[in-house]
C-alpha cells in the first residue's frame, strides 16, 4: 500500500480525537536541531479544516487495526473496513517532512491496540526516540498512551513526549463496562495517577537542578465521548473537577458521540452530534478552570444538564440573581468574573482602568465586556443599564437576541476609528 | 497650524514627533510626501530625518517603558492612514500623565493605539501558522507571504528559533521585502537588495506558480492536501468557523485546498 492511501486512511481514522492542542511545552530547540515546542505558550494553529477544527498536530493513527472491540468505535475489531499499518521510517519521515514545511506544530500519535497494549506502546515509542533522538527534532509531540502498557514503557514515552493522554472514553464506570468490555477503569486511572505523579516529580527535580530532564512538561490531558452513554453534565463536570484537582489534568476534551457504527443495540440511535451540549461543556470547564467555578455551581441534582439555550455563567446568573447587581467600580476581581459578559481580559482592563478614574457605563464595550449579556447584572455609580430581575424576561431577551446575532459578534463590531 | 512632511520611515516619524512635541501651534497632521495634501490653514513642513536623534529619542521612550515602544513600533508598522497622529498623541499623553497611563485602556488614544498593536500582533501570530514552506532545488525553504500588515521583519525571531538547521526565506511578495536565514544569522532584505547574490535565485521568481519545484517536494504537497482533506469530520461540517479563522485572502499560498 502506498504512503498516501495509509495516511488517508490512517488520518481518517484518528480525526476523532478532539485534542488537538500544541500548548504548554517548555521544549527548546537545541543547537542545530529542528523545532521548537516551547515558544508559543498558547499553541498554534496551522490551519482549519472544513469542520471548523483547528490544525495544529499531525494526528495519526499508527494503525487502525485493533484487537478490541469498543462499541463506539470505528477502528473495532468486528468493523469491516480498510486497515493500514504505518513503519516507524514512513512515520518519521512524515513528521519531519511536514514539520520543516511548516505545516504543523508535531505529532499527535495514538494507536489501535495489536498483538498487546505494549507491542503497540513499544511501536509508538520507536516513533519518538528516533524522532528527538535521531532527528534532533524539538517540535511538540503528543502520545496517546494504550491503556494496559506496562508502566515503564509509559516512563519512557514520557521521557520524549510533551503531553501524555489517556483517554477516559466514557464518563462512568457503567458506560465503560457495557460499551468497552476491553477496557478495565484501572487501565485507565492508575496509568494517569501514575503519570500525574511522575510529571510532578520530575517538576520538583527541576527546581533544584534547571538541567534535570523533562517529562511530558505540557502535562497530560483527556478525552471523553458524550453523548454515547446516558450520564448527566452533572456526574461528567463531577468527575471532571476531581481529575483536575487530584491528577491535576492540564485539559478535558469532550467529544460529541458521532454514530459511526450505526444499528447497535448498545447505542442510541438516529441522533445527531449533541454539538451544543459539548460547547457548553468547554464553557463550563472554562468555569472550572479559570473563573473560580465549583462544578456544582454549574450544575447541580436540581439542575443536573447545562442549560443548552444560555452560557452556563449566564444561566448560574439567572438562578442566583441575589448576588447582583454588581458595581462596576466597586466589585473585586473574583466578583466581576462572575458577571455575565465579562471575560478575564475585561475584568483585568476593568480592574486596570479604575485606578485612574470611575469607569462609565458607556466605557465597558472598549474592555470588551459584551454588554448584551451584562447589562442586566451591573450598575456603573448607582445607574443601571437596564432595571429588572424578571428572569424570564431576562432569558427571553438574550434568546432573542442570539437568534438574531451570533455569540461574540459585539467584539468584533469594536472598530478602533 | 501645520503638517509634519516625514520620509515614511520609523525613524523619520520619530525625527517628526520629537519637534511637535515643541511646537506650541496644533498640529493638524504628520504624513509623507506621497500622501501630502496641502491645505489653506496650515503650512507644511519638511522634516529631514535624523538618525541619531530618533534613536535617541527611542531609548529615552524604552527607558520609560519597554512596552510603549514596543506598542508604538507595532502601531506603525500596521500602516494605517493616521497612525502617525495616533503615535504623536500616545507619547504625549505618556509625557503628560506619566508612564502609569499605558494601563489606562479608557483613556482614548491610549485604547486605539493599543488595539492597533493588538491587530499587527494578532496577524504575527497568523503568520506563525500560515507560512508554507516550499523547498526549492537548491535546498532553500521559500514561503511567499502577503500580510495586511508589514510585519515580516518580526516573523524572524520565530523562525530562526526554530528551523535552525535549514536555509529559508519568507518574501512580502507585495511589499518586495523578506527575510533569510542562511543557518547562523537572520538577514532582513529590502527591494534594494535584489541584487543579493543569496537571493537572486529566488527573487527572480516572484511568482510562486514559476518557483521550480522538485518531485519529493510534490510528494509532499500531495500527501499535505490529502491529510487536510481526511482529517475532516463530515458529520461536523462547519466552514463557516473555517472561515472565521481562515480568512479567503490568506488561501492564495497555503498549500491545502482550503475550497473542496
Ligand atoms: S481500543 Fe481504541 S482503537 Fe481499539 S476499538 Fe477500542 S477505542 Fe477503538
Amino acid at each position: 500500500m502506498d504512503i498516501l492511501d495509509k495516511l488517508t486512511i490512517l488520518a481518517a481514522a484518528a480525526k476523532y480525537d478532539a485534542s488537538c492542542a500544541s500548548s504548554g511545552s517548555n521544549r527548546q530547540n537545541t543547537p542545530n536541531g529542528l523545532g521548537n515546542a516551547s515558544e508559543a505558550p498558547l499553541g498554534i494553529c496551522h490551519s482549519w479544516a472544513a469542520d471548523g477544527r483547528c490544525i495544529s498536530l499531525l494526528k495519526l493513527l499508527f494503525t487502525n487495526y485493533c484487537i478490541h472491540d469498543c462499541v463506539y468505535c470505528i477502528n473495532r475489531r468486528s468493523n469491516d473496513i480498510p486497515r493500514a499499518a504505518f513503519t516507524v521510517n514512513e512515520l518519521v519521515d512524515l513528521t519531519i517532512n511536514f514539520y520543516r514545511r511548516n505545516y504543523i506544530e508535531g505529532l499527535f500519535l495514538s494507536s489501535g491496540v495489536i498483538k498487546s497494549p505494549d507491542y503497540t506502546m513499544e511501536l509508538l515509542l520507536q516513533v519518538i526516540k528516533r524522532l528527538r533522538i535521531e532527528h534532533n527534532f524539538n517540535g511538540y509531540i503528543h502520545v496517546k498512551v494504550i491503556p494496559g502498557a506496562s508502566r515503564e514503557l509509559v516512563k519512557e514515552v514520557g521521557c520524549y513526549a510533551d503531553r501524555l493522554s489517556v483517554n477516559i472514553e466514557l464518563p462512568s464506570e457503567q458506560g465503560l463496562k457495557k460499551l468497552a468490555p476491553d477496557k478495565r477503569k484501572e487501565d485507565i486511572l492508575v496509568p494517569m495517577a501514575y503519570i500525574g505523579n511522575q510529571i510532578q516529580a520530575f517538576q520538583d527535580e527541576r527546581k533544584v537542578l534547571r538541567s534535570a530532564p523533562l517529562f511530558a512538561p505540557a502535562g497530560q490531558s483527556t478525552q471523553m465521548i458524550v453523548g454515547a452513554s446516558p450520564e448527566s453534565d452533572f456526574q461528567i463536570l463531577n468527575m471532571v473537577e476531581k481529575l483536575y484537582q487530584k491528577v491535576r489534568l492540564r485539559r478535558v476534551y469532550y467529544s460529541a458521540y458521532i454514530p459511526v457504527n450505526p444499528n447497535n443495540p448498545l447505542l442510541p440511535t438516529g441522533i445527531t452530534p449533541p454539538l451544543k451540549r459539548e460547547n457548553r461543556l468547554y464553557q463550563a470547564d472554562w468555569l472550572l478552570r479559570f473563573y473560580k467555578f465549583r462544578a456544582d455551581e454549574i450544575v447541580n441534582s436540581d439542575h443536573p444538564f447545562l442549560d443548552t439555550e444560555l452560557d452556563p455563567k449566564t444561566s448560574w446568573a439567572l438562578r442566583n440573581f441575589h448576588h447582583f447587581p454588581m458595581d462596576i467600580n466597586r466589585v473585586d476581581y473574583e466578583h466581576l468574573l462572575r458577571i455575565p459578559g465579562v471575560g478575564l481580559q475585561s475584568a483585568q482592563r476593568i480592574v486596570a482602568a479604575r485606578r485612574f478614574s470611575a469607569l462609565k457605563l458607556t466605557d465597558l464595550p472598549k474592555f470588551g465586556v459584551v454588554l448584551k449579556r451584562a447589562r442586566y447584572f451591573i450598575t456603573c455609580n448607582g445607574q443601571y443599564l437596564e432595571k429588572t430581575d424578571n428572569d424570564i424576561y431576562i432569558r427571553q431577551k438574550l434568546l432573542a437576541e442570539s437568534t438574531t446575532h451570533h455569540e461574540g459578534s459585539q467584539l468584533q463590531q469594536l472598530t478602533l476609528f | 497650524m501645520r503638517i509634519y512632511i516625514y520620509d515614511g520611515s520609523f525613524e523619520g516619524l520619530l525625527t517628526a514627533i520629537k519637534q511637535c512635541l515643541t511646537y506650541n501651534g496644533e498640529v493638524s497632521e504628520i504624513t509623507t510626501p506621497e500622501r501630502y495634501q496641502p491645505d489653506l490653514f496650515s503650512d507644511g513642513m519638511e522634516i529631514k530625518t535624523i538618525s541619531e536623534e530618533a534613536r535617541k529619542f527611542y531609548r529615552q521612550l524604552e527607558g520609560l517603558s519597554k512596552e510603549i515602544t514596543a506598542t508604538i513600533s507595532y502601531a506603525f508598522l500596521s500602516e494605517q492612514s493616521g497612525v502617525e497622529m495616533l503615535i504623536y498623541e500616545y507619547i504625549k499623553t505618556v509625557f503628560r500623565y506619566g508612564v502609569e497611563v499605558i494601563t489606562n485602556m479608557n483613556h482614548p488614544a491610549i485604547y486605539k493605539l493599543y488595539y492597533l498593536r493588538r491587530k499587527v500582533l494578532f496577524e504575527i501570530g497568523r503568520y506563525h501558522g500560515f507560512v508554507r514552506f516550499q523547498q526549492l532545488p537548491n535546498g532553500i525553504f521559500y514561503s511567499p507571504i502577503e500580510p495586511d500588515y508589514n510585519i515580516v521583519q518580526f516573523l524572524a525571531p520565530h523562525f530562526s528559533a526554530r528551523f535552525a538547521d535549514q536555509r529559508w526565506m519568507i518574501h512580502d511578495i507585495r511589499r518586495g521585502t523578506g527575510i533569510f536565514y542562511d543557518l547562523t544569522h537572520c538577514v532582513y532584505l529590502s527591494w534594494v537588495d535584489r541584487n543579493h547574490p543569496l537571493i537572486r535565485l529566488v527573487l527572480e521568481h516572484p511568482e510562486e506558480n514559476a518557483l521550480p519545484a522538485n518531485i519529493m517536494e510534490l510528494k509532499y504537497q500531495r500527501l499535505w492536501k490529502d491529510y487536510f482533506k481526511a482529517i475532516a469530520i463530515q458529520e461536523r461540517h462547519n466552514t463557516k468557523v473555517q472561515r472565521q479563522h481562515m480568512p479567503r485572502r490568506y488561501w492564495k499560498h497555503l498549500i491545502e485546498d482550503v475550497e473542496v
